[in-house]
């Protein structure tokens, strides 16, 4: 029996090392060359884990680790040159290697065979059939007295005009010397200098990946120190081993120190603080009506408490994107060739961090959204040049934050989608009839895509070129609380943006109502809230079908009452919340909106569902339950048309919003003048009446969170007009803004647009106003909340 | 021979003496780049110089550039003491003339090599 917790460290260990060689192997392929850093690098990785294997009786990982580590060491040490042939059993070894570590990951008892063909090919590649270096010898010489000085060598590309030439050799004799030039090829040049390679590049004005180590095999620097062996021993066992980087602050250890956590216990962890969010929650409802002043401010204590501990439980599950990123150029890499394509990866936002359970959910849908990409979007060699762009293929994938949540976009500059084979294909499949086809604006054909019945086929690859299983992912996009989008062109390629929340266990939402009923709509969903009112919007009816007038759009509208079999009571002035389903939008009418809440997910009782339209279920703050509406699926479920509203409101395709707008919320105070202030510089909306604002001296708060949230009033602050007549019910804007807090007054919230309008500056500007510009057809004044807080006196909180 | 060991920490200063001694070397420490061009002038046949790139004072630059300028102290080989995070700073160092750098924390060994490869083995 071997013992199960050391193996679980092993293979974990294990893993880890693996990841280190593929990006290093993949490296090498890219340039032909290898660094003997990096071969170092990776036969130390095989190493450790032949040694561990050994120790613990795994044969087969030994076995083949083995032969992976000699074909390292080979290359490192000896006479073996690196040729691109060794790339591909190298990776085949990293590969079986990871299978054989997680057979054991799920059975230590595992005791599956080493792969005999592959590590027989490993022999061979080491028993070196090819291990003349058939470099010139002068050059090696040459490069021998370089190293003997400890200057590294180092492979730039020199120009083939004279001058550019002369220009280049004469800046790098001031970091180094020239060992040759056109070697080891025409049109490069060896260089030798202190600096490695990437310092040398920046020093001479060139790309990184422009320079590279040359290392060919059996060079290497004669370290012989003429040094007394026994002394050098003896001074090695009494020094630490290495030298101190810096002084230790005041004898504190800066290594951050870690420990491994089993994913178990963390999931533990972060279940049981979802708990006390819901008790936190109660609590304070419950508080809200109680006064007594020595419980609310242990309330306090543990709501400030209670957010701490969420977030670092949060943080602790956070992991970076860079992993999952990272195994992107293996995909790809070996994808495009077995299609016999050129393509380039760009990868970016390896820094921003997801919960862990998204990320691990992430990876099929990426990989899928990957594949597709390089098997449709990208075209091969000879239709790109007929197309006239360039030969090598482009596919991005970046990751960034945007309003609370993880943006990744999955980007190639291939052919694009074309919207009528996608129909031709929908038809075909019997997923629309002929007729609706017909009718479907490009847009809504290309959602089709994301369809069942477009992907089960790979005939789809012929017909339409686009669409192989991207209903998975769309699935799998939408369990993680996501959407995905796709936007296309011929020319500039197909793009897949993803849109995911930070974590799944905690769920920002908004609660609505309809009659006795609260339900919770996830924020990711949410694109605004439109208060229903005869003068402005219009609510029409187009083809039976409701909808609403908004800006210049029509939007499809689903009756919640009706969706939920209630009669309509007309006596009700209902709101509208706008959600997003996909590329789409549409109005959602309700009874009454609610707070914003933090909501810890249930999972769905089984027998629900089948619905369709519900996310999940979850306890609200008042300890009722409530269901977490899924705007896509409920968009299914009232079968929206999204073409039609469309082809009323005259246009065939959402317009692009030009590139500089911003999205800001407009509103109201007193009579004349309308603000504005920029929807990214916005924390929180909130309603509140007039009772909970409490006056202290000359300054107003309204209890928020627990804590007394001082308020700006406009009219305070700058020459506008006050309010003029009382009213039952003030919003709080609350600005997001570092270690502030701070409300400001409005009496109605006009809407949230997204506007091109540039405040001009020379009106009004200073203060806490940016500037003014017409909006919606009237003069805005454009807020600027942190001058704003500072006019009105509120300095930084603690 | 003579090594100038400039640095800051006095640990380090300790520990790289402590390794020179065992080469048979013998260091001068200094502390910062004051300390250094005093003993530049009073210590004769110093023959390499250890410099940290980042001390108050008088930069490790600014002495390096001050020795560089110095006709009877450019000839002497400087390595510099660097961290990884100012790593790309050695770019500016190799072209005002340093001969070689080193990375902490480092091996001892390394910096034996180090020596061994800036000076030659026939002065060591």
């Amino acid at each position: 029996m071997r013992d199960p917790e050391l193996i679980s460290e092993f293979v974990a260990q294990s893993l880890e090392h693996l990841e280190d060689v593929e990006p290093l192997l993949l490296d090498m392929e890219k340039r032909g060359l290898a660094s003997s850093e990096a071969m170092n690098e990776m036969f130390r990785a095989v190493h450790s884990i032949k040694g561990a294997a050994g120790f613990l009786g795994l044969e087969a990982i030994q076995e083949l680790s083995d032969g992976m580590e000699s074909l390292f060491m080979g290359l490192r040490d000896e006479d073996l040159v690196f040729r691109k042939a060794m790339v591909n059993p190298l990776l085949a070894g990293v590969d079986e290697l990871r299978i054989l570590l997680r057979d054991l990951r799920d059975d230590e008892n595992s005791n599956a065979d080493a792969p005999h063909a592959l590590v027989r090919e490993l022999e061979r590649l080491r028993s070196g059939d090819a291990s003349t270096a058939d470099l010139d010898p002068e050059l090696i010489a040459a490069c021998q007295v370089q190293l003997d000085r400890g200057h590294h060598l180092v492979v730039i590309p020199v120009p083939d005009a004279q001058r550019a030439r002369r220009a280049l050799l004469s800046r790098v004799a001031r970091f180094g010397e020239v060992v040759r030039e056109d070697a080891p090829v025409q049109g490069r040049a060896v260089v030798a200098s202190p600096l490695e390679a990437d310092l040398l590049a920046e020093a001479l004005g060139l790309e990184p990946a422009d320079a590279a180590d040359f290392a060919p095999a059996g060079l290497a620097a004669r370290a012989e120190p003429a040094l007394d062996a026994d002394s050098l021993s003896l001074l090695m066992a009494e020094l630490p081993r290495e030298l101190p980087e810096e002084l230790p602050v005041e004898g504190a250890d800066r290594r951050a120190e870690t420990v491994r956590v089993n994913i178990s216990l963390l999931d533990r962890l972060m279940d049981l603080a979802g708990e006390l969010v819901l008790v936190r929650n109660q609590l304070r409802q419950r508080l809200g009506q109680i006064e007594e002043r020595g419980a609310r401010t242990l309330f306090q204590n543990v709501d400030r408490v209670t957010g701490e501990l969420q977030e670092h439980i949060m943080s602790a599950r956070m992991q970076p994107m860079r992993g999952l990123l990272g195994r992107l150029p293996r995909l790809v890499r070996d994808l495009a060739q077995r299609l016999g394509k050129q393509v380039d990866l760009e990868l970016g936002g390896g820094e921003v961090e997801l919960d862990r359970s998204i990320l691990q959910a992430l990876a099929d849908p990426m990989t899928h959204l990957l594949r597709n990409s390089l098997d449709h979007g990208i075209e091969s060699a000879d239709e790109r040049r007929a197309a006239g762009k360039w030969e090598r293929g482009r596919i991005r994938v970046h990751a960034r934050h945007e309003r609370g949540r993880v943006v990744i976009e999955v980007g190639d500059d291939g052919r694009g989608v074309d919207a009528a084979r996608v129909r031709e294909a929908a038809v075909a499949r019997g997923v629309v009839s002929r007729a609706a086809a017909g009718a479907l604006s490009d847009a809504e054909a290309l959602s089709l895509v994301f369809e069942p019945g477009l992907s089960t086929s790979d005939e789809i690859t012929d017909l339409s070129g686009r669409g192989v299983g991207l209903d998975v992912v769309k699935t799998r996009i939408a369990e993680l609380g996501g959407q995905v989008e796709l936007e296309t062109s011929s020319a500039r390629g197909s793009t897949f943006t993803i849109h995911l929340p930070l974590t799944l266990a905690i769920l920002r939402s908004l609660v609505v109502s309809v009659a006795d009923e609260r339900l919770a709509l996830p924020q990711v969903s949410l694109v605004e809230v439109v208060g229903l009112r005869e003068d402005e919007r219009q609510v029409e009816v187009i083809g039976g079908a409701s909808v609403l007038r908004l800006r210049g759009n029509l939007l499809p509208l689903v009756n919640l009452r009706a969706m939920l079999g209630l009669p309509p009571d007309p006596t009700l002035e209902t709101s509208v919340v706008v959600l997003r389903s996909g590329a789409d939008r549409y109005g959602l009418v309700v009874d009454d909106l609610h707070d914003g809440e933090e909501i810890v997910v249930k999972p769905l009782p089984s027998y629900l569902a089948s619905c369709g339209w519900y996310a999940g279920t979850t306890i609200l703050g008042d300890g009722r339950v409530a269901m977490i509406l899924d705007a896509a699926g409920l968009a299914r479920a009232a079968s929206l048309r999204f073409g039609e509203a469309r082809v009323g409101a005259g246009a065939e395709a959402r317009p692009e919003p030009a590139r500089e707008t911003r999205s800001v919320v407009l509103f109201r105070n007193g009579a004349d003048e309308q603000f504005a202030l920029p929807l990214d510089q916005l924390h929180r909306l909130e309603q509140v009446s007039p009772d909970r604002v409490e006056q202290v001296g000359d300054r107003a708060f309204v209890q928020y969170a627990g804590l007394p949230l001082p308020l700006v009033r406009l009219e305070d602050v700058l020459p506008v007009g006050a309010p003029e007549e009382p009213t039952d019910r003030f919003y709080v804007l609350i600005p997001r803004l570092e270690g502030r807090r701070a409300g400001i007054l409005a009496r109605r919230i006009v809407d949230t647009l997204e506007t091109d309008a540039v405040p001009d500056p020379s009106r009004l500007a200073g203060g806490g106003v940016l500037g003014s510009a017409i909006v919606e057809g009237r003069m805005t004044l454009f807020l600027d909340a942190e001058r704003l807080l500072d006019e009105a006196g509120l300095g930084r909180t603690g | 021979m003579k090594v100038l060991v400039v640095d800051d920490s006095s640990i380090i200063r300790r520990v790289i003496e402590q390794i020179l001694e065992v080469l048979g070397h013998h260091a001068i420490p200094a502390a910062d780049g004051v300390d250094a061009l005093e003993a530049l002038r009073t210590t004769p046949d110093i023959r390499l110089i250890l410099l940290d790139w980042n001390m108050p004072e008088m930069s490790g630059i600014e002495f390096l550039r001050t020795v560089k300028d110095d006709p009877a102290l450019k000839e002497i080989p400087v390595i510099m003491l660097t961290t990884e995070s100012e790593r790309r700073k050695m770019i500016e160092a190799i072209e005002a003339g340093a001969k070689h750098y080193l990375t902490k924390p480092f091996q001892p060994e390394t910096l034996a090599t180090k020596i061994l490869q800036c000076v030659g083995a026939d002065l060591s």
